[in-house]
C-alpha cells in the first residue's frame, strides 16, 4: 500500500514535477526500499534509451525540400511584402538599432542646434568686442548742447 | 546566444523569409523526431514534417503570439500526426490492421538480442532492438504517446504538456505515468541490463 503511492509518484519524481515534501519523501523511501529502487533505476533507464531512440534527424536538405513546395503556396500567403531597406531594419539586432538611432540624433543635433550655441554665448571675442565697441559710440557721440533761449519773464 | 523565437516569427510576419528558414532549422529534428514516434514510418515522417511546417508558413498571421511558438508548433504537430494517422485508418483499415498482426512480436520473446548485447551501447546500437522500443511505443495510444513522446524529446514540464495537450496538469501526470508503466512491462528485459 506505501510502495504503491511512491511508484504512482516515481514518474513524475524523474521529470522533476513533485513539490518539496512528496520529494523529500521519496527520496527517503528510496534509500529503504530496494523495491522502488529497482523500479526507479528502470525507469531512468527507460528515459535514457527512448532519448536517443526518439531524437532523430531528417534527411539532409530538408529546408530545399520544404522550398520547393513554398511557391504552390503564394495565393493563400498573406505575407507583408518589403523593401530591402526595411528588411535590412528586421533584421538589424537591437544594438545595431540603438546606435543607428544614436548617431541620427548627434547628426541632428550638430547639424540643428551647435550652429546656433557657437554664434551666441560661445563666441565670447566676439561678443565682447562688440560689447565694447558700443561702449565707445555712445561715448564719443556727444551731442552739442541745444542753444539757450532766453524768455523774459516779464512783459 | 541567438534570436528568439518571438523575434523570428516577427521578422517572418513582416516577409522576412530568413526568419521563416531560420525557425524551420531550429525545429525540424524536434519535429521530425515527434512525427516519426508518432507514425513510424521514415517515408511518412518525411512528408508530414514538412506539411508542418507548410502549415506554420501558411498560417502565421493566425499565431496572436499568445503562448509560446513552440506549444503552437508542437500542438499543430500532433494534430497534424493524429489527422494523418485517421486518415491513413480509414483509407486502409483492413490492411493496416493485418500488418501490424504481421509485424509485432512480443518483445518479452526476444531473448537472443538481449544475450547478443553485452553494453548499454552495443544494446542501443543493435537496429533490432531499436525496432523493437519502437514496436513498443506504437502500442501506446495516441493519448499516451503523445504526451510520453513530448516529455522524453522536448523535456516540457508538465505545465507546457498541459497547455499543447489541452488538458489539466493531473492528466499529464497520470498519462506518462501509465504510458511508462506500460512501457516498462514490455522492455524489462533491456532497461533492466543498462
Amino acid at each position: 500500500m506505501r510502495c504503491d503511492w511512491f511508484k504512482k509518484n516515481l514518474s513524475a519524481y524523474i521529470d522533476g514535477e513533485v513539490n518539496f515534501l512528496t520529494r523529500w519523501r521519496i527520496k527517503r523511501h528510496l534509500k529503504s526500499c530496494t523495491d522502488c529502487y529497482k523500479d526507479y533505476i528502470r525507469l531512468k533507464n527507460l528515459r535514457k534509451i527512448s532519448k536517443i531512440i526518439l531524437l532523430k534527424n531528417p534527411e539532409p536538405g530538408f529546408y530545399e525540400r520544404l522550398q520547393a513546395k513554398l511557391p504552390r503556396l503564394s495565393p493563400n500567403i498573406t505575407l507583408k511584402k518589403t523593401g530591402s531597406l526595411a528588411k535590412f531594419w528586421m533584421l538589424l539586432p537591437l544594438p545595431g538599432k540603438l546606435a543607428i538611432g544614436g548617431v541620427a540624433i548627434l547628426i541632428l543635433f550638430l547639424l540643428m542646434i551647435y550652429p546656433h550655441l557657437s554664434g551666441s554665448s560661445l563666441n565670447i571675442n566676439k561678443f565682447e568686442e562688440e560689447y565694447l565697441r558700443s561702449k565707445e559710440i555712445f561715448s564719443v557721440v556727444e551731442e552739442p548742447a541745444p542753444p539757450l533761449l532766453l524768455v523774459s519773464e516779464e512783459r | 546566444m541567438g534570436v528568439s523565437d518571438e523575434v523570428l516569427v516577427a521578422r517572418f510576419k513582416e516577409g522576412d523569409e530568413s526568419s521563416f528558414k531560420e525557425l524551420v532549422e531550429r525545429y525540424q529534428s524536434r519535429v521530425y523526431s515527434i512525427v516519426l514516434a508518432m507514425l513510424g514510418d521514415k517515408n511518412d515522417a518525411d512528408d508530414l514534417s514538412q506539411e508542418v511546417f507548410l502549415k506554420v508558413y501558411r498560417f502565421i498571421h493566425q499565431f496572436k503570439g499568445r503562448s509560446k511558438f513552440f506549444t503552437w508548433l508542437y500542438r499543430l504537430t500532433i494534430n497534424t500526426c493524429i489527422s494523418a494517422r485517421n486518415k491513413k485508418k480509414r483509407n486502409n483499415q483492413i490492411l493496416l490492421s493485418q500488418s501490424l498482426k504481421k509485424d509485432f512480436t512480443p518483445i518479452d520473446t526476444l531473448d537472443t538480442l538481449q544475450n547478443d548485447a553485452k553494453s548499454p551501447i552495443e544494446i542501443l546500437q543493435n537496429r533490432e532492438l531499436e525496432k523493437k522500443i519502437k514496436l513498443a511505443l506504437d502500442s501506446l495510444s495516441d493519448g499516451l504517446k503523445e504526451v510520453f513522446v513530448l516529455r522524453e524529446i522536448e523535456d516540457l514540464s508538465y505545465k507546457q504538456l498541459s497547455r499543447i495537450l489541452h488538458c489539466p496538469e493531473g492528466t499529464v501526470k497520470s498519462r506518462l505515468f501509465r504510458a511508462r508503466e506500460e512501457l516498462k512491462k514490455k522492455l524489462m528485459p533491456y532497461i533492466d541490463e543498462l
